[in-house]
């Protein structure tokens, strides 16, 4: 699978989470500002994305510090690298 | 009587009331609690459920001399269920009381744990934190409380609405609904938004109502791959239906 595809599956499994539109998540997004996500979606978003790419993310410690969508494709595309 | 005598009197009223009826829960309840749990050998998490059922039904009972309040039909529930409801207002997490079921554990965020008083009872009542804990100890916690007998609560918009309309669902409640084959109870309250808005502190006269509507099964959504964000979808819907006929009828 290739990087932008990894990114359009972490897009698409955000949008239909948190009931995003696709044109929303752009790499800048920041996620509390632009898409009013918090810490309870965190919560949510951990469980989405190792379901997608049963990946384990939950007690990464820079999952933590993530704060724009940008953020969230390296860190899932730094993970997909480590367990290739 | 002139509306800004009603505004002084509802206000005076209910502050007054659930006020004083809070210190006296705080000097009583160690009293209650150790008679229950000593004596009686109740349970300890279960006993402070049901405390808090009975601190959320008296404070409402005192709101009612002041606006108007109708409790819903108390049909039975599953048992055990998740019960989730609409968040539009401060007072809605004391009108727990619409629903019948006493051993109630309520999924909350961290910050109400920090709460003098309310924090260290909502701690021994082995309350859910949905903001600090993993799916995985969130689910342990919920099994836990449903051996206890507990019926699990959540209200999954995860904040009080800003303009009366229901905010976005959070899976939490569902997830854990998809992965227990509890049922979901939707609640669904009015009038709490127009009587006490997020954000100000004068209460205005309202109509405050409930309806505790039909149990909703997860099993129908098994086979899907994120049956989760089905369920939450039939659930929301359903509620933002009754929640517009329960608007118009009032």
């Amino acid at each position: 699978m290739t990087d932008a595809e990894i990114i359009e599956r972490i897009n698409s499994a955000l949008a239909e989470e948190f009931e995003l539109e696709l044109g929303e998540l752009v790499p800048e997004a920041i996620f509390k500002d632009d898409l009013d996500l918090d810490s309870l979606d965190a919560v949510d978003m951990v469980i989405v994305l190792e379901q997608e790419f049963g990946i384990k993310i939950k007690k990464d410690e820079a999952f933590k510090a993530i704060s724009t969508l940008g953020d969230l494709h390296k860190f899932i595309l730094t993970k997909k690298d480590e367990a290739a | 009587m002139p509306a800004f005598l009603k505004l002084i009197w509802i206000n005076a009223g209910i502050y007054l009331s659930v006020i004083l009826w809070t210190l006296t829960g705080v000097i009583i309840s160690p009293f209650c609690y150790l008679f229950f749990t000593r004596t009686l050998k109740w349970e300890k998490p279960e006993t402070l459920r049901k405390m808090i059922w009975y601190y959320g039904w008296g404070s409402s009972k005192l709101m009612a001399l002041f606006v108007d309040i109708k409790w819903p039909k108390q049909g039975k529930l599953p048992s055990p269920c998740i019960i989730v409801a609409n968040h539009e207002s401060f007072f809605d997490p004391y009108l727990v009381s619409f629903q019948p079921q006493r051993n109630i554990c309520m999924a909350v965020r961290n910050w109400p744990f920090k709460i003098p008083f309310y924090g260290f009872y909502m701690k021994l009542a082995n309350y859910i934190n949905v903001e600090t804990d993993d799916l995985d100890a969130i689910l342990k916690q919920a099994k836990l409380a449903v051996e206890q007998n507990a019926t699990l609560m959540f209200f999954p918009e995860g904040t009080r609405s800003r303009n009366g309309k229901l905010n976005r669902f959070h899976s939490g409640p569902f997830h854990l609904a998809m992965q227990t084959g509890l049922p979901i109870v939707p609640l669904c309250l009015t009038g709490t938004y127009g009587m006490l808005p997020r954000g100000h502190m004068l209460i205005h006269p309202a109509k405050i109502r409930g309806r505790i509507l039909d149990p909703i099964f997860p099993q129908q959504f098994n086979e899907l791959q994120n049956g989760h964000i089905e369920l939450r979808r039939l659930v929301k819907t359903t509620m933002v239906s009754c929640i517009q006929k329960m608007n118009q009828e009032t």
